[in-house]
């Protein structure tokens, strides 16, 4: 692989949560979601600020795009900007997960 | 959505945030959640803080470099501004101009307020204290040698405490007659708590047994040639023979305005003194306090006293003058950031108004990329050019300030720390107020473009940055400075007025009448008598020497009568607004009226025998027209309750009313002439004419000295040299100019501040309802009718403000003491001339909005629409 593909593949720690998140979230992968999920989840405290970057970062690397969907309740039917992975980032994941894997090997079942 | 997330989605624009909106949308929900989930507000609050500025940071970090470069860091952004502001000036400058006003005052003031308030002159001069005792009702206590002992033995908060007392002397010194100084009798502890050390010679010491004395620099130099064998020298102070060991350095003058220094002596001390000191390492004042009270209200207690007592511990240099000088000119200070904050609000709408009157080029920016950021930054920045602009001028006027009233007093500062001057720290403080004043009336338009779609501004022409209710409010805040700057305006001409008309009136004589004080602080003339016997001896002496016309004495000068009181008349209910009025009180030698050319309307003048046996007493015109209703005054009785107590006193003649000033109200000031021998106070000026006035002055000097040796006198303004009531009623005069000039300023610049506020309004008025004024037009409108349209709404808009204003001055102003009775506080030409100023002025305001109304193309307008 040449250098600057291997650089947009390589996702760090925050951007595979980040983007996991949006993948399970779907339809909804907007910044509160993401937040509450990778709270749940992950255990881990983020800020919105962070999310936003970082969805930055994926979108710019291809692995992320943004549309708007009409959004219901709170945000009063106004148009609500929302994350979808593309198949980059699925592609990003999905390699991301098999490094994570293979580095956990010699752990046996702790690493998995 | 609220304000409050408004305002934070503007603030995210300005740090260039692309996603403002999505931020704050998902900040909001999740606080939402939080707040039903059972988090305190508070806690929820400081979340959302720290959740915005955690996003405006990522956005600051990430954001892309060029698109920053733009928005925030702007040379091209700054030349953008200043061609802006060149482009259409006058508006600019307008409200550069008022900043500028506001800026100097302000500057001005601080100058003189850091002036007043400087720490003793002193090595570590700010923690030298003033133990500062007040009784219940909050007067001073004067403090005893024994209290200061007292407290060196029984407190441990203090390091050093010292006692001092002032007092007015006369030293006689080698050349001419004696002169009157300031002296100070201070403990040894004071010397070295001040670090006190002598230009010549030595400080006192225990050994010199009360008789060492130091002489001031000014003494030196003035009496003493500077010689440095002055040391050693014996001169006689208050008839007592000291010896000089030491000259101070010449900026030591304390505690006020020193001239002489000694120790005091055991048991030589009366019950005034008063106590410095300076704190002992790591104590606070609080404890030093509650340590003093401890101590003299156990000393109190132990004298059978039961009156508590209250201890202030303020810095040397604080808390001194009755008035409070430095919190009337801190309140003046408040006042003048307060208009500042209304002219910023002001200055923002007009840039805002100059904005949405610039959409078309605002339009292109955003067609090729420019952000609300951006637009955001350049209007900062032509807020922050306007208000530099205002505040190198405003330096300018602050100097000039600064400058004037220096040369009216002339020196004359009252303490000898005191020294308002023209420094650097003037300079950065109004350049520092220009930039927070300018980044905050750049910020408002800021915010309330962050708040609206830019989009939305363009196309609606204003209606989408000012809706109804904010038009509402805005009228109300315009209508609130009109009301505010109408009452400033008709104050400060008022003030104007009274101090135009502050010359000293002609009526009586004053430039070639010349004063001299006396004071009588030698020993033996505690009694009267004997103070009576050397003024009649002086007055015989006087009348025999040909180089002076005539002498007379007299309590105080006139024009500067401040001592009066509400006699009560024989058969005269007290009439409760006459009762009010004060009648001024003089106590005068016979030949005062003369002196004066005060013409005799009735009865008889004093004659020399007035004073002993029955009191009598001569009334001016004004008295009688005030307390009798013009009937016939002599022989009727009256009483002074505050002065001469139940003594009733009879009215023999009336005089013809004096004014100092030229004013209806100066000249119907009533007044009552004791004989002088009822009082013979122990200081008062002598007044006399002669052809000449340095012989006729030197005259009344030897005549004086042939009585009394060691009996000094002084002129006005301290010194030997005799002034002429004239001269002196002039530095009085100069005093009201600066207030006068200072009151005017601040009266301008808050109508100005006023005028722009109304520009501002009438532009967005204009852009609101421009298919309103096209459609006119198109159905037949002319130009001119057009331009009439918009003044009218403007002159109608500030009507209401104008009208209350007028109210509420001729409520207000009555109070006004500064006015002196030189000013009507209701005189109809300022009320006629300031309405005709300002609606001359606010018609002019309408012109700009109403001539770019009237050039409208009605096809145009439209069309757009």
């Amino acid at each position: 692989m040449t250098g600057p593909r291997a650089t947009s593949d390589y996702l760090g720690e925050f951007e595979h949560l980040v983007l996991l998140a949006v993948m399970a979230l779907g339809e909804q992968a907007y910044g509160v979601p993401i937040r509450r999920l990778i709270a749940q989840r992950a255990d881990r405290e983020v800020s919105f600020g962070a999310v936003y970057s970082t969805l930055r970062r994926l979108q710019a690397k291809g692995h992320v795009q943004f549309s708007n969907q009409p959004a219901s309740g709170f945000a009063g039917g106004r148009p609500r900007r929302v994350a979808r992975t593309t198949a980059s980032g699925v592609r990003a994941v999905h390699a991301a997960q098999r490094r994570l894997r293979r580095m956990a090997e010699p752990l046996g079942e702790a690493g998995s | 959505m609220s304000r409050r997330w408004a305002t934070a989605r503007g603030l995210l624009r300005l740090c260039g945030a692309r996603d403002a909106g999505e931020a704050i949308r998902d900040v909001r929900e999740e606080a939402i959640a939080r707040r039903t989930g059972g988090h305190a507000r508070g806690r929820v609050a400081v979340w959302v803080a720290r959740e915005l500025v955690t996003v405006a940071w990522y956005e600051l970090r990430d954001g892309d470099m060029t698109r920053r470069s733009k928005s925030i860091f702007p040379l091209l952004a700054l030349r953008l501004a200043a061609r802006n502001v060149s482009r259409r000036p006058a508006i600019p400058l307008l409200a550069a101009l008022t900043l500028a006003l506001g800026y100097g005052a302000a500057g001005a003031i601080f100058g003189v307020y850091t002036g007043f308030s400087r720490p003793l002159p002193v090595p570590e001069g700010d923690s030298v204290h003033w133990l500062r005792v007040l009784d219940e009702r909050g007067n001073p206590v004067g403090m005893t040698l024994g209290d200061l002992e007292a407290l060196q033995q029984g407190t441990r908060a203090f390091a050093e405490l010292g006692a001092y007392e002032t007092a007015s002397v006369s030293m006689r010194v080698p050349a001419g007659f004696p002169v009157r100084l300031s002296h100070a009798a201070m403990t040894l502890e004071v010397f070295h708590l001040l670090r006190a050390e002598p230009l010549v010679g030595r400080l006192p010491v225990d050994d010199d047994g009360g008789r060492a004395v130091l002489i001031g620099h000014n003494v030196w130099t003035d009496y003493f040639e500077a010689d440095p064998a002055v040391v050693g020298e014996t001169v006689r102070i208050d008839a007592v023979d000291r010896v000089i060991v030491g000259v101070m350095h010449e900026g030591h003058r304390f505690p006020f305005q020193q001239d002489v220094w000694s120790v005091i002596e055991p048991g030589g001390a009366g019950a005034s003194l008063e106590i410095a000191g300076r704190l002992g390492d790591g104590i606070t004042a609080d404890q030093a306090i509650i340590d003093a009270s401890r101590v003299l209200e156990a000393r109190r207690r132990a004298g059978g006293e039961t009156l508590g007592l209250r201890v202030r511990l303020p810095a040397f240099t604080e808390e001194r003058g009755e008035g409070g000088e430095s919190l009337a000119l801190a309140t003046l200070l408040g006042l003048v950031i307060c208009l500042l904050l209304v002219s910023c609000s002001n200055v923002s709408n007009l840039l805002l108004g100059r904005a949405l009157v610039r959409a078309d080029s605002l339009a292109v920016h955003s067609a090729i990329g420019a952000g609300p950021a951006q637009l955001v930054v350049q209007m900062l920045l032509e807020a922050i050019l306007i208000a530099l602009s205002g505040a190198l001028a405003g330096v300018v006027i602050a100097a000039g300030a600064i400058l004037y009233i220096q040369s009216t007093l002339h020196g004359h500062w009252g303490y000898y720390w005191m020294r308002v001057q023209f420094e650097p720290a003037v300079v950065l403080f109004t350049l520092a107020l220009a930039l927070a004043t300018g980044l905050l009336s750049g910020m408002l338009p800021a915010l309330r473009l962050g708040r609206a779609d830019l989009g939305e501004i363009l196309r609606s022409n204003a209606a989408g940055v000012v809706g109804p209710g904010r038009r509402r409010m805005s009228r109300w805040l315009l209508n609130g400075q009109v009301t505010f700057s109408c009452i400033a305006l008709i104050i400060a001409a008022l003030m104007a007025g009274a101090m135009l008309r502050s010359r000293t009136a002609s009526d009586f004589r004053a430039d070639d009448v010349y004063a001299l004080s006396v004071s009588f602080s030698t020993e033996g003339y505690e009694d009267p008598e004997r103070r009576r016997a050397l003024r009649a001896a002086l007055e015989q002496s006087a009348a025999l020497d040909a180089r002076i016309g005539a002498l007379v004495a007299s309590n105080v000068l006139p024009g500067l009568e401040n001592q009066g009181d509400v006699p009560q008349i024989e058969g005269v209910a007290i009439d409760p607004e006459v009762g009010r009025k004060r009648t001024l009180v003089l106590a005068v030698t016979p030949g005062y009226f003369e002196l004066f050319n005060l013409s005799l309307l009735s009865g008889r003048r004093f004659e020399s025998i007035d004073g002993a046996g029955e009191r009598v007493a001569l009334v001016s015109d004004a008295f009688v027209h005030h307390h009798l209703d013009g009937g016939d005054p002599i022989g009727r009785r009256l009483r002074l309750p505050a002065l001469a107590g139940d003594e009733w006193i009879r009215i023999v003649g009336v005089v013809a009313n004096t004014a100092a000033y030229e004013s209806a109200e100066s000249r119907a000031q009533s007044r009552l002439y004791l004989p002088f021998a009822v009082l013979e106070p122990r200081s008062y000026q002598l007044l006399f004419t002669g052809a000449d006035r340095d012989a006729a002055a030197s005259a009344v000097r030897q005549a004086l000295n042939e009585l009394d040796p060691d009996l000094g006198v002084s002129g006005y303004f301290g010194g030997r040299s005799a002034v002429s009531v004239e001269e002196i009623l002039r530095y009085v005069r100069r005093i009201y100019q600066t207030v006068g000039v200072l009151s005017l300023m601040g009266g301008v610049s808050a109508a100005l501040v006023a005028l722009i506020g109304l520009y501002g309004a009438l532009t967005f008025e204009v852009q609101r309802s421009l298919s309103e004024i096209g459609l006119r037009m198109a159905m037949g409108a002319t130009r001119s009718d057009v331009l009439r349209q918009v003044t009218r709404t403007g002159l109608r808009s500030v009507a209401p403000g104008l009208a209350l204003g007028f109210l509420m001055s001729a409520a207000v102003a009555p109070a006004l003491g500064v006015l002196r009775g030189h000013m009507s506080a209701r005189d109809p030409l300022i009320y006629v001339g300031v309405f005709l100023a300002y609606v001359a002025v606010a018609t002019l305001a309408t012109l700009g909005p109403g001539r770019r109304a009237a050039r409208l193309d009605p096809a145009r307008v439209l069309r757009s629409d």
